[in-house]
């Protein structure tokens, strides 16, 4: 029983990514990148957003993931799934914030975010594919060195 | 607006949807798992770990959709164009990415389950936003100069 279990997430999250991975490519999906654009010239993204507002969604990002969402989200409330919102324990925020400033440096340091990196790795770019190699080794690295840390810290 | 309702429906609707199908499968999964590359890659890897090695990371299954995804670029790349290739060296990116899932997993999230949980209504995630967005910010500013 558990081992169909585990072949029902596995198919089931395979078949996800596959049509994430693929819609992504084709729309050369980064979630990196927008924040970018947003903060190197944000009057060239307000005049872009004045000038055709359908033209500015389709090419962003995060407005598209955050309506989907949102509509999940409420398609799940109305089928009686009721999330918990999770307790913010400083210690932990504390941590996560100072993890997202170094995420977000080293993404735009190397280009795009993990999502990108995936689709991008299956085109064949090899430079992708040595940051995913890193990728790889660090959650190893993480768990085996840090993970203790980091649970200790967010305390 | 057709890019968009795409977008919105398989990055957005549909991971949040099959988060609930194996809501039934699996234990109680943390809100909005649907899309999240570093939490199935990490899910992914201490399975793996798990089962040659013998020893219990933590794991809540094995999600496969981060080889979906790098399967899905490549049927993408295959029907049309590539999109420009990484500029930099491999060595660089190699350290790159390694220092990217350590901070994730500081974060418990990355990017795209950030967006995700945005349309959940999570604070926690709207202040890591803000935090990837000064890291972006450091970036530029260094890039400047």
């Amino acid at each position: 029983m558990a081992a169909e279990g585990e072949a029902l997430v596995a198919l089931l999250t395979l078949a996800v990514g596959v049509a994430v991975g693929y819609v992504c490519q084709r729309y050369t999906v980064c979630f990196v990148s927008p924040l970018k654009r947003l903060l190197l010239s944000p009057r060239l993204v307000y005049y872009q957003m004045r000038a055709s507002l359908r033209e500015f969604l389709d090419e962003s990002v995060y407005p598209g993931a955050v309506a989907g969402s949102l509509a999940a989200f409420l398609c799940l409330t109305l089928l009686g799934y009721s999330p918990e919102q999770p307790y913010l324990a400083l210690g932990r925020v504390l941590v996560g914030l100072i993890g997202a400033v170094v995420f977000g440096y080293v993404s735009a340091a190397a280009g795009g975010c993990p999502l990108h990196m995936h689709w991008k790795a299956g085109e064949g770019d090899r430079r992708a594919w040595s940051y995913l190699l890193g990728f790889y080794l660090g959650i190893i690295y993480f768990y085996i060195f840090l993970k203790d840390l980091v649970v200790e810290l967010a305390r | 607006m057709r890019k968009f309702l795409v977008k919105a429906l398989v990055i957005g609707f549909l991971p949040s949807l099959a988060l609930t199908a194996l809501s039934g499968a699996a234990a109680a999964l943390p809100q909005a798992y649907g899309l999240c590359v570093i939490c199935h890659a990490r899910d992914l890897v201490n399975y793996l770990v798990d089962l040659l090695a013998q020893v219990h990371f933590f794991t809540y299954g094995p999600f496969l959709s981060a080889p979906g995804i790098i399967l899905g670029g490549y049927l993408g790349a295959r029907r049309g164009r590539r999109s420009s290739p990484l500029q930099g060296r491999a060595l660089d990116l190699l350290l790159l990415g390694f220092l990217a899932s350590i901070s994730a997993l500081m974060m418990g999230m990355c990017t795209a389950r950030i967006a995700l949980l945005i349309g959940w209504g999570s604070l926690e995630a709207a202040v890591y936003l803000l935090g990837v967005s000064l890291g972006v910010l450091l970036w530029l500013r260094r890039e400047r100069r």
